[in-house]
């Protein structure tokens, strides 16, 4: 076994995620006490120089028409083979739809452990020590892998991306197994309707959950974002329902958001939204339960009743305060 | 056997899968998957049933489980030292109030923050 660490790179129509930046930048302060090397593994087609802004110790690419858009069926045995071939100390890889196809299966298919929801790492005495979400992020579980290597998956937004930036040059190596008679084909990439509103774009986000009570309640909302001059987004919940499409979904299978206000409405917290409204620079939650997570994240907070707050806030902006 | 997950649709076409896997933002990859293959599911169509009780106790006097030898598990694994509740690294600044006074107070961070014309 090396001291070394290999990440997996994601990346989605030639653009880096930056799940892959933020392993990178904890994976060097690892490897820099194990005195170990970071290798970040990039598959693709025709994206080598995608690579070049990892700031790792080697960035390592496979090239391959079966790897040019995520194929969980290709990238496991690419990876099982990297892993088996170079026995790296840590394979870190994102806790996201792409990562969870393949954490699980590695671990089979490697023999090492696997963590995930992994929200914290640190190496105590040369032991490492990683935190991961239980519960849906009620509780934190402090855990050690039981032999010297382990497969984390990292939750996103854990670890800070600017760590993991940098220049890299990139190495580009022959698969290492074979991808011909792959049984999982990629057939397209479905993107969301547009013509849409953009709440990425968005100054002040006005943002509901469950807490909205039924989908005739909307228009409460609507009308404050009309207000407002801006619109409304939402908790997974919401579109789940078909309330609102899902371009308007804040969170970890929605859109990360950085407002200079969000309005987070009747919305409890769960850690999946957490990830996509966390680094808005103000956030004022209003929640019936005083209890609620999305309370530790918010700047200000209330307990009243948001269908009678958002037509006394509507008011007001209407008559300019 | 294939596993695809984090899936929100499957479709079966000439003994082939068709396999909708969620991303972020909306978008959604397609996959073609021979079967059998494991799927992941994300969510689906329908809210979930629960089973009445009465059916439930019903199943329950005739139902058998079925038990069998799991010595072929194997794989290393890992030991959890300790669990804890997660700390917060804050806690928002609370607005007492009824409704119009939190709103008077909203009001007044939006002006505050320039997103508000006034």
């Amino acid at each position: 076994m090396s001291n070394d660490i290999l990440i997996l790179a994601e990346h989605l129509n030639g653009k880096l995620s930056d799940i892959t930046f933020e392993m990178t930048g904890r994976a060097k302060q690892l490897a820099a006490a194990w005195h170990g090397k970071t290798q970040v593994v990039l598959l693709g087609s025709g994206i080598q120089s995608v690579g070049e802004a990892i700031g790792a110790d080697a960035v390592l690419y496979v090239d391959g028409p079966a790897l040019a858009s995520f194929n969980p069926e290709a990238y496991a045995r690419v990876l099982t083979a990297l892993i088996k071939e170079r026995s790296p100390r840590l394979v870190m890889i994102g806790n996201t739809s792409m990562g969870m196809d393949l954490a699980a299966g590695l671990s089979v298919t490697t023999g090492l452990p696997l963590i995930a929801y992994v929200n914290g790492l640190a190496a105590e005495d040369g032991t490492l020590v990683a935190t991961s979400q239980i519960y849906g992020g009620k509780i934190q579980a402090e855990a050690v892998p039981d032999g010297q290597a382990c497969i984390v998956s990292c939750l996103a937004g854990a670890f800070s991306a600017d760590a993991g930036k940098g220049s890299t040059s990139v190495e580009q190596i022959a698969s290492p197994a074979a991808l011909d008679d792959l049984k999982v084909k990629f057939v397209r990439l479905i993107e969301p309707e547009r013509g849409d509103v953009d709440i990425t774009q968005q100054p002040i986000l006005v943002s509901i959950g469950r807490g909205i009570g039924g989908q005739e309640n909307i228009e409460l909302a609507q009308e404050l974002a009309d207000a407002l001059g801006t619109t409304v987004s939402s908790s997974r919940p919401i579109t789940d329902a078909g309330w609102l499409p899902k371009t308007r979904q804040v969170g970890k299978s929605g859109l990360t958001v950085k407002p200079k206000v969000y309005l987070a409405l009747g919305i409890s917290g769960a850690p999946e939204h957490l990830e996509g409204m966390r680094g808005a620079e103000t956030i004022v939650a209003v929640n019936v339960d005083p209890k609620a997570p999305i309370f530790d994240v918010a700047h200000f907070g209330a307990t009243c009743d948001i269908l009678d707050l958002m037509p006394a806030l509507t008011e007001r902006v209407k008559n300019g305060g | 056997m294939p596993y695809v997950g984090v899936v929100t649709g499957v479709t079966i076409k000439d003994g082939t899968a068709i396999v909708h896997k969620e991303y972020s933002g909306g978008v959604m990859a397609e996959f073609e998957v021979a079967l059998p293959m494991v799927v992941g599911v994300q969510a689906a169509h329908q809210p979930p049933r629960y089973a009445p009780v009465s059916k439930i106790r019903q199943i329950a006097k005739t139902a058998r489980i079925e038990s069998f030898d799991g010595d072929g598990a194997s794989g290393a694994g890992s030991t959890v030292r300790r669990m804890f509740k997660p700390g917060s690294a804050g806690h928002a600044e609370m607005w007492d109030g009824d409704p119009d006074g939190v709103a008077e107070k909203i009001v007044g961070l939006l002006a505050e923050k320039g997103v508000l014309k006034r």
